[in-house]
């Protein structure tokens, strides 16, 4: 097919009228269907490296080429599949037009679309009106949504302020296409202006909602709190649509539950291959006698990572739930010895990840009593000193029998990131002892220290099976 | 060998298996069948059509897309907007030469140098901000005040409420 030779009518820069057809020629002598051809082709190479963070900024397409002039918007408008990926600005500097949000979801005709609702970079400002300007704004944009909301595959909101937050029940509704839903906020603290919806007065214990909350196709799910109890107030299995043929992946944030709470609440969560649980408190904790440990199976977890949980409720998640299939455990700002002093079972993690524990305490416990697994990552932990270093030492010599797996038995990779509190001398001694008591040397990669001496740099290099250092 | 004639009147003589990656040319030749009679290009130079040639002759002997292979060549166009390297050389040329080269290829109907051709404009716009564009292709802002000031006022409803 040879696509229409049109030419279109265009005013230069320069103000001369346009030229003939092939001579001289511009881009603005191009056809509507190759100008449209070519729009598609940046749309959907976007699209491949897709990103949130991309679509902040003011090179964004298909906004930026829908500005430059009226005979390219016009051209675009008529081009549904350009206006698939829609973001929306909700804060006060330079907000996207709500008129413009009509125009592009008219644009996109009736098919699937990505909405994204966020802050610019620069506009990340908490003063004393901006929750309610961000309230209203969402707000605004939530009414324009709606009737739109069944054709959404992707859908977030990645806000500033908590009371913004849409209620997932109330104002959305059932998602039926949507594989991506994020609702997030950064400042996570209760406020007068919250959503009043999603206060407990109103969850639905036992209620149903025509029509029924069902989110079939959701694989990734990030949400705060107060959304997350509300939707399993009234769907308790929402998360658990069959057939599941993929993962889902859930982050969960910003919540506070008592230890009865707990239970449910990981129960919902049962279908999740990956969690991400972030600032999570537990209140009002009971000592219960007759508890049994392990009692929920999270069968599909293989993914968890914990960051800024509080003690108690981390101890309660490690109590309570069975991992049988386990394999990455990340733990950032808690307490990792109240995890580790809690698991009822043996943790099958290879993969461990810590991030900022300070207290070598922690480390220790967790390295010594519960984890054999085979990698192991340390990010700017200072608790990561030469007499952790020297523990682990001891570990492995004391349990030097043929055929025995004793502590850090299976290490075989080690990277320490930005853990400034041990000294090479330490991390020699401890790389020597794994390669005389194991049955191969460490992948060793260190990051973000001062490089060694040249005669320690090629002592490490003799010693590992790989030595990458990096300043 | 195919006999070419240029709007500027210029002959070219190359040979059917390089020319016939046009399909407008192709279809010609099978209308005519044998003969000696010249091909009209009315809408390409002389410049623009050795240029084309230069790409003809190298991708010569390619397979050329069935209407069957269409769909999924779309497919893998909408996808990426990746250039070979000798495809990236030859349309290294100025901004005059690679629109007429576009526009030669559309009416020829030589896809795969409308691809490239395509592709690198959407190179040139990917990561440029409005004036940024405007500035690269010559293009007035012509938007209408009225369009700034709808704009405008629908911002301002959305403060007052």
């Amino acid at each position: 097919m040879v696509l229409a030779a049109s030419s279109s009518q265009h005013i230069f820069a320069n103000g001369s009228s346009i030229s003939p057809f092939f001579h001289g020629a511009s881009i603005l002598h191009l056809p509507v269907e190759l100008l449209a051809m070519i729009f598609t082709m940046i749309q959907s190479t976007r699209q491949s490296l897709s990103a949130i963070e991309e679509l902040r900024l003011p090179t964004a397409f298909p906004h930026s080429a829908a500005s430059v002039c009226r005979h390219w918007r016009s051209v675009m408008l008529e081009n549904p599949r350009l206006w698939t990926r829609i973001a929306v600005f909700v804060g006060p500097s330079n907000p996207t037009p709500l008129s413009d949000l009509c125009t592009w979801l008219k644009a996109s005709r009736d098919l699937p679309i990505n909405v994204h609702v966020m802050r610019r970079p620069d506009d990340m400002q908490i003063t004393p009106d901006s929750g309610e300007y961000e309230r209203d704004r969402v707000c605004a944009v939530v009414d324009i949504l709606k009737p739109h909301v069944l054709r959404c595959t992707s859908l977030s909101f990645q806000l500033l302020h908590r009371s913004s937050l849409p209620s997932l029940c109330d104002d959305i509704g059932a998602l039926l296409k949507v594989r991506t839903l994020i609702l997030t906020c950064q400042d996570g603290a209760p406020s007068p202006l919250d959503n009043p919806l999603l206060d407990e007065a109103n969850y639905g214990w036992g209620r149903r909602l025509e029509p029924p909350l069902e989110f079939p196709e959701l694989v990734y799910l990030e949400i705060d709190g107060p959304n997350f109890v509300k939707v399993s107030s009234f769907n308790f299995n929402w998360l658990k649509q069959q057939p599941r043929n993929e993962t889902l992946s859930v982050k969960l944030s910003h919540l506070e539950l008592s230890d009865a709470e707990i239970d449910w609440a990981l129960k919902v969560l049962q279908e999740a291959s990956c969690l991400f649980l972030s600032h999570m408190k537990l209140e009002d904790w009971v000592y219960n006698a007759q508890r049994q440990p392990a009692h929920i199976l999270l069968r599909r977890l293989e993914v968890l990572y914990v960051e800024n949980v509080d003690d108690e409720f981390l101890r309660e998640v490690a109590y309570d739930a069975w991992m049988p299939q386990l394999q990455e455990l990340g733990i950032q700002g808690c307490n990792a010895r109240g995890f580790a002093s809690y698991l009822f079972l043996p943790m099958r993690a290879q993969i461990l990840r810590l991030e900022g524990i300070h207290d070598s305490h922690q480390l220790m416990w967790l390295f010594m009593g519960c984890w054999n697994g085979e990698a192991l990552y340390l990010n700017d932990c200072l608790g990561f000193d030469d007499r952790l270093l020297d523990e682990m030492c001891n570990a492995i010599t004391s349990h030097d029998t043929p055929g025995a797996a004793g502590p850090l038995f299976s290490l075989d990779q080690l990277e320490i990131v930005s853990c400034n509190n041990f000294s090479i001398a330490s991390l020699k001694r401890f790389t020597h002892t794994v390669r005389g008591h194991r049955p191969f040397p460490l992948h060793l990669k260190v990051v973000g220290l001062p490089a060694p001496t040249k005669e320690d740099q090629t002592w490490l290099i003799d010693n590992t099976h790989s030595y990458i250092w990096e300043s | 060998m195919v006999l070419l004639v240029t709007s500027d009147n210029e002959q070219f003589t190359t040979e059917k298996d390089i020319v016939e990656r046009s399909v407008l040319i192709k279809n010609m030749l099978e209308d005519v069948g044998e003969s000696d009679q010249p091909i009209p290009l009315p809408n390409v130079s002389s410049s623009v059509l050795k240029k084309v040639l230069e790409y003809c002759e190298h991708h010569r002997g390619e397979p050329l897309p069935t209407a069957d292979s269409e769909q999924s060549q779309d497919e893998t166009r909408k996808r990426t907007t990746d250039i070979s390297e000798w495809d990236q050389k030859f349309i290294t040329v100025d901004q005059e030469m690679l629109f007429e080269i576009i526009l030669a290829a559309n009416y020829l109907d030589i896809k795969s140098l409308l691809d490239v051709g395509c592709k690198t404009v959407a190179n040139m716009i990917k990561g440029k901000t409005p004036e940024e564009i405007r500035k690269l292709f010559n293009i007035v802002n012509d938007f209408t005040p009225e369009e700034e000031a709808q704009i405008k006022k629908e911002n301002e409803w959305a403060e007052d409420r």
